[in-house]
């Protein structure tokens, strides 16, 4: 994007104002009407939505901390207590990068980029790793048979590997000793209709919704202004995108 | 090398071998606990019985794989909607694991000493949407206690299974299909 | 043309044979141990983790099924390429070959964090773009052409001799594919600075040459001396010099691999880890891989004085099988230490261990679970040489090569 378009960006106030002028549905400041619609249960998913995420990272205060710490409570990962640190769990982090030239600091939230060709799912033996239809990257545990192939492929280190017997794992989110596991865009929730827990504890900086639908808010938004991926050259079209890295 | 004894010695062995194994299988099939939720009648359950009996493991991996690669998410679908009829919040008390006895799957499973593996993720008994974990999960110790009563259960399955006579009710003897002997 | 060569099976008994396989029974039982300890507990017990995902397990799992490649390849020089001295080492080339692949397959498979999940792949379906799926077609693939290879070999029927060309260009070309799939497993991982390099496939290729005929050496030479068998100069010589052909081709590669990273910038930072970094994996690669693995074995077979000793060729094919599993090491652990880089130029940490080397330290049952499966490997070796004619009875000079001057 023009230098011109992200000091207007930054001008206006990052998503929120965005937001504001794009023709959003606000209730009232800082309060958006959930674009994500509920999918009937008895629908399958379909390739007429995917999925994507847009994260200011000018408008984030804490880096992202607050992201990973909705995570961590909405599907119970990182408290394994056998495991040692490089063991635990991590779906999401906080990533500190410092530019070597210009000294420019900044803090992102780093998890599965959801791509759209998964370097994940070509390498996985089993079909485990997969790509549903909507554009949602994540395991299917049922078949993983934990070769951790995916992990060594994936190029943002999205993934983890559960290296104990867990118990009292979270409701919605089954997770087992011995699978491979990783950001799934809280597909549990997003077929609820509602957003990503990320994207709701810090919603002045992350944009949730439908890349294929020209009318809602995130596509428009990234029309406008462009998104940055992370490790872009790999052309992995990710669902994931950047403002501000 | 092995000319030591007859062949008719081996034979009649071989066969008194067999007939002590046989015998010592135990006859009553195992009794499930009385699920959670009733039907409104009984045609429904005992056609909800028989078809489970039969096909459970086949249409639980149907249904997994309809929601997990399809997202389809009907409560026919879903493994949490057997737990939440199948397993009570509690049990005496206490949280009712699938290393316990008395768990609806762990009955049948344990007896027939084929562990399912799917509690190894899903949790094992319905939790409160909103309730943290903090009061069911488990200290170290007790997840290598509970995993150590699943192996030793599976050798103590009668003496457990007489012990409990209140919850637990006949289930199954109704349908046609028996152990034999 | 040499007389037509007679095979018999290992006729000792006693410690000199029913105690080496106790020995290497022993070792597998460990390794066995070692499997239930690491799937009752979970990978917690290893020093495996996030970051290095893939640690001492599969560098021993690699190493033998690179060497079960190269194993192979003693027969194919008989077959393939008509040296009829090499024919009589044909069928203990064979069963080393499937003997070390079972070995390296089991070390992997029992590594797997859900062994159980296998069964729900093989009623489900392979995904066919995974080299991973393609490697255990491959495999197994290799297994029934050895088979088929053995009999045609030992079979003294028309129907098996007919055979026996046509497989063993099938054993090659098989062969070949297996290896170059085996390199691809790192070839094709885009994400990996040290990894993403189509010369990763060959380079595998080459390096199962060396693992293979060092192991087959050493195997051979221990086997005769404890059958009192006579094993000449002759055959030896032989694979002495192409032990040292293929340790060179080996450096070449890997010199040609290292020096189009060095070019590329992409590539500066792991290439600076490896070579340069002052760490345990530049010492490995400097003094283990380079020094021990290959300049020392090549000094030792090439030496003028030391033609024709078989205490130098016992040396290097030893060197050669430790710089190979340290090679493999290399690849295996130091294309994991070093971080992946989501944004170049710029410093970079976070919780998740971003921007920093990572750390390995194998534990034990990691290495049990290893050497386990090695111990495997051999000790089919030493059961099959006892129920089968795999061993020929003599390899002296004047048998197998009596126009020799």
């Amino acid at each position: 994007m023009s230098n011109i378009d992200s000091y207007r960006r930054k001008f206006l106030g990052g998503i929120g104002a965005i937001s504001a002028t794009a023709a959003s549905v606000t209730i009232a400041p800082g309060v958006f009407l959930r674009e994500v619609q509920a999918k009937p249960a008895d629908q399958p998913v379909s390739s007429k939505v995917r999925w994507g995420m847009l994260i200011d990272v000018n408008k984030l205060t804490d880096g992202g901390d607050a992201c990973v710490e909705a995570c961590k409570k909405e599907h119970g990962w990182g408290e394994e207590e056998h495991s040692n640190e490089q063991q635990k769990a991590q779906w999401i982090r906080k990533v500190t990068v410092k530019e070597k030239l210009t000294g420019h600091e900044f803090s992102l939230p780093v998890m599965c980029q959801h791509c759209e060709t998964p370097p994940c799912v070509d390498v996985c033996p089993t079909g485990a790793s997969m790509k549903r239809a909507d554009g949602i990257v994540l395991v299917n545990r049922h078949v993983c048979i934990g070769c951790r192939y995916c992990m060594m492929a994936c190029p943002y280190k999205a993934r983890s590997f559960v290296h104990e017997t867990l118990l009292d794992q979270k409701w919605d989110t089954p997770r087992g000793k011995g699978t491979v596991e990783s950001c799934n865009m809280c597909v549990n929730r997003v077929d609820a209709g509602l957003n990503p827990a990320c994207v709701d504890a810090a919603p002045e900086a992350l944009l949730f919704g439908d890349l294929n639908d020209p009318e809602s808010k995130i596509s428009k938004v990234l029309k406008q202004y462009g998104g940055t991926q992370i490790r872009a050259d790999l052309g992995l079209n990710t669902g994931v995108r950047y403002w501000g890295i | 090398m092995f000319r030591l004894l007859s062949k008719k010695v081996y034979l009649l062995s071989l066969v008194l071998l067999i007939t002590a194994g046989l015998s010592s299988c135990k006859n009553e099939q195992p009794k499930l606990m009385k699920a959670v939720t009733q039907f409104e009648t009984e045609q429904q359950r005992d056609d909800h019985i028989a078809l489970m009996r039969k096909d459970h493991k086949d249409l639980l991996r149907h249904k997994r794989d309809e929601t997990m690669i399809r997202g389809i998410r009907t409560e026919d679908n879903s493994l949490k909607a057997c737990i939440k009829c199948h397993v009570p919040k509690s049990y005496n008390g206490k949280v009712l694991r699938h290393t316990d006895p008395e768990h609806f799957c762990a009955t049948c499973h344990q007896y027939v000493a084929a562990q399912p593996d799917c509690f190894q993720c899903h949790v094992d008994h319905p939790v409160d949407e909103n309730a943290g974990t903090a009061e069911n999960s488990l200290s170290p110790g007790e997840v290598d206690k509970s995993l150590e009563t699943l192996h030793a259960s599976i050798s103590k399955q009668s003496d457990t299974l007489t012990a409990n006579k209140q919850t637990l009710s006949v289930d199954g003897n109704t349908q046609g299909e028996t152990v034999s002997e | 043309m040499a007389t037509k060569a007679v095979f018999s099976e290992v006729k000792n008994n006693g410690i000199g044979y029913w105690g080496i396989l106790g020995a290497f029974g022993g070792l597998i039982l460990l390794g066995l141990w070692a499997f239930t300890y690491m799937h009752h507990h979970g990978h917690y017990v290893t020093g495996m983790n996030n970051q290095i995902v893939w640690g001492m397990p599969h560098v021993f799992a690699i190493f033998l099924i690179v060497a079960a490649s190269g194993a192979a390849n003693i027969a194919t020089i008989g077959t393939v390429f008509g040296k009829t001295i090499y024919q009589p080492l044909g069928r203990l080339s064979a069963i080393l070959a499937a003997s070390l692949l079972v070995g390296g397959l089991v070390v992997l498979l029992l590594d797997l964090g859900d062994m159980g999940h296998v069964i729900e792949m093989a009623k489900g379906h392979l995904n066919f773009k995974s080299i991973f799926a393609w490697n255990m077609i491959l495999y197994s693939g290799f297994i029934a052409i050895l088979v088929a290879y053995l009999w045609a070999m030992m079979d003294r029927s028309k129907i098996a001799k007919s055979f026996y060309k046509p497989v063993g260009y099938a054993n090659m070309a098989w062969r070949f594919i297996l290896t170059m799939g085996t390199g691809s497993i790192f070839g094709f991982l885009v994400a990996r600075q040290y990894y993403d390099a189509a010369i990763l496939a060959p380079l595998f290729i080459i390096a199962s040459y060396v693992f293979g005929t060092a192991i087959y050496t050493l195997l051979i030479m221990a086997t005769f001396k404890l059958t009192g068998r006579e094993l000449g100069d002759s055959i030896l010589n032989r694979l002495r010099y192409t032990l040292a052909i293929f340790i060179s081709l080996t450096l070449f590669f890997e010199l040609v691999r290292h020096l189009a990273n060095l070019y590329a910038t992409e590539h500066h930072g792991v290439e600076a880890f490896v070579l340069a970094g002052g760490g345990k994996i530049s010492h490995l690669f400097w003094y283990g891989q380079i020094l021990l693995g290959s300049l020392i074995p090549l000094f030792l077979i090439w030496c003028k004085k030391l033609a024709n000793n078989r205490t130098a060729l016992v040396a290097a094919a030893l060197l050669a099988v430790i710089g190979g599993m340290i090679q493999i090491y290399v690849i295996l652990i130091g294309g994991q230490s070093y971080p992946l880089v989501l944004f170049p130029n710029a410093e970079v940490s976070s919780s998740f261990y971003d921007g920093v080397i990572n750390d390995y330290s194998a534990t034990m049952p990691e290495f049990l679970l290893g050497i386990g499966g090695f111990a495997l490997a051999i000790a089919m070796v030493i059961f099959a040489m006892k129920i089968f004619k795999i061993l020929p009875v003599s390899l002296a000079d004047a048998v197998i090569d009596p126009h020799k001057k």
